[in-house]
């Protein structure tokens, strides 16, 4: 099962910000195969996320670029910058925390039914 | 595993901006991510044209722009559709009026230079400003925005320092010096330096010497500045 792009909308910058924290440096097709990979295909990070969500983070200063040229391509890598390493570990843990009181709200929830 | 031609990259990358792609980071960025798709997934009794239509189609719902749309709303660049209708009104209002100066003086009707004079300044204090600006935004690296900014600076310097040659104001030669200087030591080598890295080699270099020749020939009109 896919999950609906309105369930993981908010969380594009923590997963990308996260998979950049545990590899040096990735590129945009490098990024949305991993994601699928360690999804099993269960979050679809489309082309139409992505790039925004780089280009936000890139504008934020949390990330840092370098380019490669491939014959007449340029690939562009991304990695963390200091304050991007910082806020990583910032959304990570936010996002923990979410998921933990969602936890505690369904089960409460679940229990009372 | 398909290796895609230098002809079809183009291709790819010209669909790319001709569907509504103006930053040249995303356009480079999709056309890796396209490439990327294709050579992964083409074999070679593929037909490519197909295989790329299909690929492209996936990445958006009503038109490729909208990615573009998206990074800009979400990027800190709040201000680049205000600044790109200034750009525009800046530009326009500028070209009416370097035309009625024209008609003006053509006729010999009072007001022609007070049309030149709004024109020059609308254009070089407002629009190539903001063009080198909006065009440095989008590029991907310090050399590659400098490339814009030095081309808007060698322009604006050159319209106005005619603008002071034009009324003899103080300053006029100065004004020269300093079109030539910044065609000369900005815009030339960050231009050949960009370039170089590119696999477009020779035409950076036959497009830089063309743009040494007439800096130079600015500065040899410095006589009659």
């Amino acid at each position: 099962m896919i999950f609906p792009p309105e369930l993981i909308k908010g969380t594009f910058k923590t997963i990308v910000l996260k998979l950049l924290a545990d590899n040096k440096k990735m590129y945009g097709y490098e990024i949305t195969q991993r994601v699928k990979e360690l999804t099993n295909e269960r979050i679809q990070m489309t082309e139409g996320t992505l790039y925004p969500t780089l280009h936000a983070l890139e504008s934020e200063g949390l990330v840092t670029t370098e380019t490669e040229y491939i014959g007449k391509r340029v690939r562009k890598y991304y990695s963390l910058s200091t304050s991007g390493k910082a806020r990583s570990k910032e959304k990570v843990k936010e996002f923990a925390d979410f998921v933990a009181t969602m936890q505690l709200l369904l089960d409460t929830n679940l229990k009372a039914i | 595993m398909y290796r895609l031609t230098d002809a079809q990259i183009d291709y790819i990358l010209d669909d790319i901006r001709r569907g509504g792609i103006g930053l040249e980071d995303l356009q480079y960025n999709l056309l890796d991510h396209i490439c990327c798709i294709l050579e992964r997934d083409l074999k070679e009794t593929d037909d490519f044209e197909v295989a790329y239509r299909r690929t492209i189609r996936q990445f958006y719902e009503r038109d490729l722009g909208e990615i573009e749309e998206q990074a800009i709303h979400l990027s800190n660049i709040k201000n680049h559709y205000t600044m790109k209708k200034i750009m525009l009104a800046s530009g326009v209002l500028s070209a009416a009026a370097f035309i009625a100066g024209i008609v003006f003086k053509t006729f010999q009707l009072p007001g022609a230079f007070a049309f030149f004079f709004a024109a020059i300044t609308l254009m070089g204090l407002v629009f190539l400003p903001l063009m080198g600006i909006l065009r440095a935004a989008e590029k991907a690296t310090l050399a590659e925005k400098l490339i814009p900014l030095a081309a808007a600076l060698t322009s604006s310097l050159f319209i106005l320092s005619n603008l002071f040659a034009i009324q003899h104001w103080p300053g006029r030669t100065g004004m020269w010096l300093l079109t030539v200087g910044s065609a000369l030591l900005l815009l030339a080598p960050s231009y050949l330096y960009v370039g170089w890295q590119r696999a477009d080699r020779q035409n950076t270099v036959l497009n830089t010497i063309v743009l040494v020749g007439f800096a130079s020939v600015l500065f040899l009109m410095i006589r009659i500045h």
